[in-house]
């Protein structure tokens, strides 16, 4: 990028069932960002992230529809789609309309309004990011993906049922301290696993994952307000810089991937955030990983760098991972109780880092944390965006 | 009944299930198109119980293989007790009835 | 008046009761499942009253449905009905209540679940189909529901048969049928709890109490963001 790029404003509706429809959505997550900013009428440019509002809410243009209720025309909008990663590319759009210097100030939004239909329906939706002839024909849903992904990972590295459940612990645990998160509940080991009881509070989606190995269906928005250097000085905020972006692709179909538990989009793209923002893996005080299930924690966690392979669920074991722990991954409570509105994901991931390098995430707050990460996974891993931000002063 | 096909590369022999403009391998551009069948190896499964609402089913199994000439797919198991290495069988059965139409696939036995 | 009242009170069948059984939920909280007396309707009523606000997932109908049968009971208009109810430490998170048609088929009324996420509904509508078949002896059970979803997933998790012929008395629509052989097919999969209860978890359960009105509304409808 031609010039740095930061945070000035941060906002985030409660995730979970949304009274009112997808603009309202996209409207509450824009006003708590460019309040938050102080910025409004600044703004250049608006990119609004979304999957499914073609299939699930019957709507399309949102860009267009957004610059509309907040009266922002003729501000130059429009609506980025990439799965859920979505939110992940409009803030990477954003961030170069930034960093190109075409723009000082943009508005990136989230949002997504998945339970107008039924989990059935929302499951089906997801399902279409698969490949058309060679995956969605079969019924294969996001959960079947993981689930293959699941076997094989877990029989290489040794990974128990228990290692997977101690995800859903820890991140319904830190989901409890967030008043954002669609699941302010926290679970039990005995309740989901090793009570004879857990067959029926804890059934299965897609063998071997079980219900609390997979995220909500969730309503939720995002925002964030992104800025030159110049503008963010103003705002009198602490300064959070988005110093790497690392994006790549990976085969659409999860059967052509040379070995399958090969993540390597996100080792790509968590590669080329590191080096852009000149760190280590190692530097990182507090991650966002995209746990859509919970294997997607321990898998992410070894292939974006920050443990050797086949030890993400023995650094989760030990507590490294929670908070308080050594690197405290999905604080937020992750896709796994802050919930998972598709669309809005990849931004409520930023937005939580932002807070957390500012010092404003109240419970939850990581002590001291000035680097983080955010890996946002899209398809099953076909498409991932990785961020690396900075707390400067 | 309808054939699922494989495409070969004309320049390196490179066989995927799923059609490329360029060959994943070599970027070649020429494929011959021939029906995907045979014995086949099993890389791994999942029996799916969250299914979509056009199946009535409890669950259905899905699995990961590879033919005997390195092609892959995915497709639908009817096998009791699958195990990773198993060897199956293809077939072309329906895998599926969306918005009352029977849509074919490969499944494996 | 006594003898008029005589004709309208239903003869009852003195059935064998449900023994109480305790559940560990996914939250580490423990659920009793126990038989409601008579007299413990007028505090279900109460929650029953509030839930008929709710539209959501049809708790409007079930709810309102649900205090038409109680009611009932309370005031001898119902023949054969009995209620189940799910408590944590004593609060009311579900209840669930059928009726016997005859002493070999079961009716099942409503299931309604005041806590989400926690498949209490499931527990209870398992706890339901277990009294008909193992305490109460009965062949089938006639199953009907107002919710499309919970309906769908109770169709498929027991592979409820058709009943094209039984008319079901939940609005005359028609009936589906877990069979005995049904019920013992999925029972391992769907049919939990421990037995016998504590006398220390059965005195907590004692006396039910409810949430008020708001509170369990928004507990049951989620709280909108
Ligand atoms: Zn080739």
């Amino acid at each position: 990028m031609l010039r740095d790029v930061y945070i000035a404003g941060c906002g985030m509706t409660g995730f979970g069932r949304a009274a009112g429809d997808l603009l309202d959505i996209l409207e509450e997550a824009a006003l708590a960002a460019t309040e938050d900013a102080g910025l409004f009428s600044e703004i250049e440019s608006v990119f609004v992230a979304n999957m499914g509002a073609g299939i699930l809410n019957h709507m399309s243009g949102l860009g267009s529809a957004l610059v509309d209720r907040l009266c922002l025309y003729p501000t130059p909008a429009e609506l980025v789609e990439n799965g859920p990663a979505s939110g992940g590319s409009a803030a990477k759009i954003g961030a170069y309309a930034v960093g190109s210097g075409a723009v000082d100030v943009a508005l990136v939004v989230g949002g997504e309004k998945m339970r107008a239909v039924t989990g059935w329906e929302a499951t089906d939706f997801v399902a279409t990011l698969s490949h058309p002839q060679a995956e969605y024909i079969y019924g294969v849903t996001l959960p079947a993906l993981a689930g293959m992904f699941a076997r094989l990972y877990m029989e290489k590295y040794g990974i128990t049922p228990e290692h997977l459940a101690r995800v859903a612990l820890k991140n319904h645990e830190n989901g409890t301290k967030n008043p954002y998160a669609h699941i302010q509940q926290a679970v039990s080991l005995d309740g989901i696993l090793n009570r004879p009881e857990a067959v029926v509070n804890n059934p299965w989606v897609a063998e071997p994952l079980r219900m609390f190995d997979c995220c909500p269906v969730s309503d939720g928005g995002a925002a964030l307000v992104l800025c030159s250097k110049e503008v963010a000085e103003k705002t009198g905020k602490p300064l959070v810089k988005i110093s790497g972006i690392g994006q790549a692709t990976d085969t659409h179909a999860v059967h052509e991937r040379e070995d399958p538990i090969e993540l390597k989009a996100v080792q790509l793209a968590a590669k080329k955030a590191f080096e852009e923002a000149g760190i280590k893996p190692s530097d990182v005080d507090v991650a966002e990983l995209h746990d859509a299930f919970t294997i997607l924690e321990i898998a992410e966690s070894e292939q974006v760098g920050f443990f050797e392979r086949g030890t993400g669920h023995i650094a989760l074991e030990k507590g490294e991972t929670s908070l308080g722990g050594k690197l405290p991954i999905n604080p937020s409570g992750g896709l796994k109780a802050r919930g998972h509105p598709v669309g809005a994901t990849g931004v409520a991931q930023l937005v939580e880092i932002a807070w957390q390098l500012r010092g404003d995430a109240g419970e939850r707050q990581v002590k001291n944390a000035r680097t983080g990460f955010t890996c946002n996974f899209g398809g099953f891993g076909n498409n991932v965006l990785c961020f690396v931000l900075e707390r400067e002063n | 009944m309808t054939e699922i096909s494989a495409y070969t590369c004309k320049d390196c022999g490179k066989r995927t299930h799923v059609r490329h403009s360029h060959c994943p391998a070599c970027k070649g551009t020429s494929f011959d198109e021939a029906p995907l069948s045979g014995k086949a190896r099993l890389l791994t499964f999942t029996r799916v119980h969250a299914l979509s609402l056009d199946y009535e089913d409890r669950h259905i199994t899905l699995g990961i293989v590879e033919f005997e000439d390195g092609c892959r797919a995915l497709g639908r198991l009817y096998v009791d007790d699958p195990r990773i290495g198993m060897e199956l069988t293809a077939e072309i059965g329906i895998v599926r009835v969306h918005e009352l139409e029977e849509v074919k696939g490969l499944c494996f036995k | 008046m006594a003898q008029l009242e005589e004709v309208l009170r239903p003869q009852v069948w003195e059935f064998p009761p449900y023994p109480a059984k305790s559940i560990m939920l996914a939250s580490g909280e423990t659920m009793v499942i126990r038989q409601a007396k008579r007299e413990e309707v007028p505090v279900m009523l109460k929650a029953a009253a509030a839930l008929t606000h709710v539209e959501r997932d049809f708790y409007d109908i079930v709810a309102a449905r649900a205090y038409a049968e109680l009611l009932g009971w309370l005031r001898y208009r119902v023949r054969d009905e009995y209620c189940l109810v799910g408590l944590i430490d004593g609060m009311l998170v579900g209840l669930v209540n059928g009726r016997s048609l005859s002493k070999k088929v079961g009716v099942s009324y409503h299931t309604i679940a005041m806590r989400r996420g926690l498949r209490i509904g499931a527990h209870l509508f398992a706890s339901k189909m277990e009294y008909h078949v193992e305490y109460l002896g009965q062949q089938e059970v006639y199953i009907v529901a107002e919710s499309p979803i919970g309906f769908r997933r109770w169709m498929i998790e027991y592979g409820l048969e058709k009943r094209p012929q039984v008319h079901h008395e939940l609005g005359g629509v028609m009936s589906w049928s877990l069979t005995r052989d049904l019920y013992f097919a999925a029972k391992d999969r769907l049919v939990v709890g421990e037995r016998p209860v504590s006398d220390e978890l059965l005195e907590k359960s004692a006396t039910i109490t409810v949430l008020e009105d708001d509170a369990l509304i928004q507990q049951v409808a989620g709280k909108l963001k």
